[in-house]
């Protein structure tokens, strides 16, 4: 192994395929029948790195050479940066050996077009085949798809990986022909319905014939981009809502641009990365998930960018003051779900506590809410002495000067769901 | 107060509950007139009514049995993972939660946690989980020139049980060792089966680089590499990475070994 070669690949190929945020590793329920490894269904993180973020999966580009221009993106053309190119050996034997060592969960491989998209989705493939077929590798094969590849790669793809992607990046039709003018928004957008098509299909025959493989078993997701160009929160999530409802993805990843290319169409190298932002788009995708809200709850044209002083559930419920105060004892699911400070879980635990007991604020406290936000919007079957001096007017008012001085915004990990 | 002393081993421990109902009455007894501990040397000493109980396939099965009656098979598993977090008073506090079992056969006392000793039984539970969860995930192998994959362990709580059929369902074509550097005892699996090792040549565990593979040394520096290189530095968060890799682990994590 020409070992200074090898490493200065990886440094290139590793480098630029970070910008990707999704790490899951989660999602597969692949068995090892004597060969190397198998799924997770919960994903494992096996390191994290310095900015606090998970490493699961050997997060690579094939290469980073580029016929297009994408003017976001590191592996533009028109960039002057160090170009290399994996063999798909090399790459194969990368994966097993950091496997093979528990570094990792599996792989997780992008490419730059070069030649044409069937060319290089065709490269990906093989190494997946490869690992699959050789090695009898049953660890995480996450594929990234080109956008343009032919339904027959697609197809192909499914077959091997656990998981597919193919990210959206700019959420505007306008702003994508602004910065990739090679790209459309079909051209992403015809993979992902080649995908949600076979799943279906694949799904359909396995009723029928037990022994149907899976296709894809851990789904497809994609990723936007925030903040390189001018679109509101409100367009971010509808669109991110639209791939939900319509091609079932498992998850949107958001991803703050990092400014770091000079363009006279992009913000500037100095303007920071929109942190904040990003994680309060996390918050409103749960919000849609999770906790039954629409779209136009979260945001509306009048409204169009989400607060980044507050959580937008908060920021919801401060404009619901009519909606407020929640009969605790009585509320059902989807109502206790709207209350600040509620998540998931504690909701869960509210339904099965207030069969015993006459609910107070203690007990919600023990069951995990978050009660210096949530204790201004219930009601107990006891009073409520948070209530008592709250009306229409000074409401937000309380709420908020009681939450500033509990905490400062930070900008750490972007997934907390402080809702 | 009666002291007992066993041999560390979970079956030692259900070898003194059953000695506690069959010879000292326990039953009878207020539970703190009884202190559970593991043997040591010269231990004989420091105690006044000291006792060193055998341990004994036969009693302790007994004991499981009974258990198992009692709190089925989840509830034993949990008694069985507080039990290997080591800690100083665990056994006195199974005991209190084993008597309270054998005292109100007919509730699900494992989920009073009312009960000060249930309370701190989940509490330990929670803990051993937790290291466990990351053991699983940050156990490094290195392969050897023999082909074997080791790993070196040094984990708080005694985990290393925990996580082998993890690793056993995972790893079925490379031979590997696991060790516990700290209570030095280890698993090897041989593709097939894993057995329990008590030693392994000082000389590997302590300067387990002379006795790499070939390519080990380059796939280290890939991996190292890797990790830095993903890293987006403009980002960079030193608490959280402390709260999310803590320290205590960097020892055998290759990526935080300097180079
Ligand atoms: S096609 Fe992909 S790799 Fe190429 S420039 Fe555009 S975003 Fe970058």
């Amino acid at each position: 192994m020409d070992i200074d070669r090898l490493k200065e690949k990886l440094n290139i190929l590793a480098d630029a395929a970070k910008y990707d945020v999704s790490c899951s590793s989660s999602g597969s329920n692949r068995k090892n029948n004597n060969g190397l490894g198998n799924g997770s269904v919960s994903g494992i993180c096996h390191s994290f790195t310095e900015d606090g973020r998970c490493v699961s999966l050997l997060k690579i580009l094939l290469t980073n050479h580029c016929i297009y221009d994408c003017a976001y993106c590191v592996s533009r053309s028109s960039n002057d940066t160090q170009r290399a190119a994996f063999t798909v050996q090399e790459v194969v034997d990368l994966t097993i050996n950091f496997y093979r060592r528990n570094y990792i969960e599996g792989l997780f491989l992008s490419s730059g077009i070069f030649k044409n998209p069937d060319f290089t989705m065709e490269r990906l493939v093989r190494v997946a085949k490869k690992l699959r077929e050789e090695h009898h590798f049953n660890g995480y094969i996450h594929l990234k798809l080109i956008p343009k590849a032919s339904p027959e790669l697609v197809k192909e793809a499914g077959f091997y990986a656990d998981r597919l992607s193919i990210n959206l990046e700019i959420p505007t039709e306008s702003g994508l022909r602004l910065l990739a003018p090679e790209k459309k928004h079909a051209d992403m957008i015809s993979p992902m319905r080649v995908v949600r098509n076979e799943i279906l299909t694949y799904k359909e025959s396995k009723k029928k014939i037990k022994s149907t493989p899976k296709f894809a078993r851990a789904g497809q997701s994609s990723q936007l981009i925030v903040g390189a160009t001018q679109e509101s929160d409100y367009q971010i999530i509808q669109v991110a809502n639209k791939l939900y409802q319509n091609y079932g993805l498992r998850r949107v990843y958001y991803s703050g641009y990092v400014p770091m290319l000079k363009d006279d169409r992009l913000p500037a190298t100095t303007s920071g990365v929109p942190a904040v932002r990003e994680n309060r788009l996390y918050q409103a995708d749960w919000l849609m998930r999770f906790y039954g809200f629409t779209v136009d709850e979260i945001l509306d044209k009048s409204n169009p960018n989400l607060d980044l002083a507050m959580d937008p559930k908060l920021a919801w419920a401060m404009r619901h003051r009519d909606q407020f105060p929640v009969p605790i004892q009585t509320a059902p699911l989807n109502i206790i779900l709207r209350i600040p400070g509620v998540g998931l879980r504690s909701a869960y635990k509210i339904l099965n506590a207030r069969r015993f007991h006459n609910l107070t604020l203690d007990h919600l406290k023990k069951i995990g809410v978050a009660v210096n936000r949530a204790k201004y919007f219930i009601a107990f079957v006891a009073n409520n002495d948070n209530l008592k001096y709250i009306n229409t007017e000074n409401f937000k008012q309380i709420v908020q000067s009681s939450l500033r001085s509990k905490k400062n915004i930070t900008q750490t990990s972007k997934q907390m769901s402080l809702l | 107060m009666i002291t007992l002393a066993y041999d560390q081993s979970f079956a030692g421990f259900l070898t003194v509950i059953f000695e506690l109902y069959q010879r000292f009455d326990a039953g009878k007894q207020l539970t703190n007139c009884f202190n559970i501990v593991k043997y040591r040397k010269h231990q004989d000493d420091l105690f006044e009514n000291f006792f060193l109980i055998t341990t004994d396939a036969d009693k302790s099965s007994r004991v499981e049995k009974k258990l198992m009656q009692l709190l089925g098979s989840q509830g034993i598993k949990q008694l069985i993972w507080a039990f290997l977090s080591e800690d100083k008073k665990i056994e006195n506090c199974l005991f209190s939660v084993i008597r309270y079992a054998i005292d109100n056969p007919k509730q699900d006392v494992l989920k009073n946690f009312a009960h000060p000793d249930v309370l701190q039984l989940a509490k330990w539970v929670k803990s051993v989980r937790r290291e466990r969860h990351r053991m699983i995930a940050f156990v490094r192998f290195e392969k050897m020139d023999s082909d074997v994959f080791l790993a070196r362990i040094e984990p708080d709580f005694n985990v290393l049980p925990l996580i082998i059929k993890h690793f056993k369902s995972r790893y079925k074509n490379q031979k590997w060792i696991i060790y516990d550097m700290r209570r030095q005892y280890g698993v090897f699996s041989d593709m097939q089966i894993t057995y329990p090792i008590e030693s392994i040549d000082d000389q590997i565990l302590r300067n387990s680089k002379k006795y790499f593979s070939a390519e080990e040394i380059n796939y280290q520096a890939l991996w190292k590499d890797y990790f830095n290189s993903v890293n987006i530095k403009e980002r960079n968060n030193p608490k959280l990475h402390i709260k999310q890799l803590p320290r205590r682990y960097w020892k055998y994590l290759t990526e935080k070994l300097p180079v």
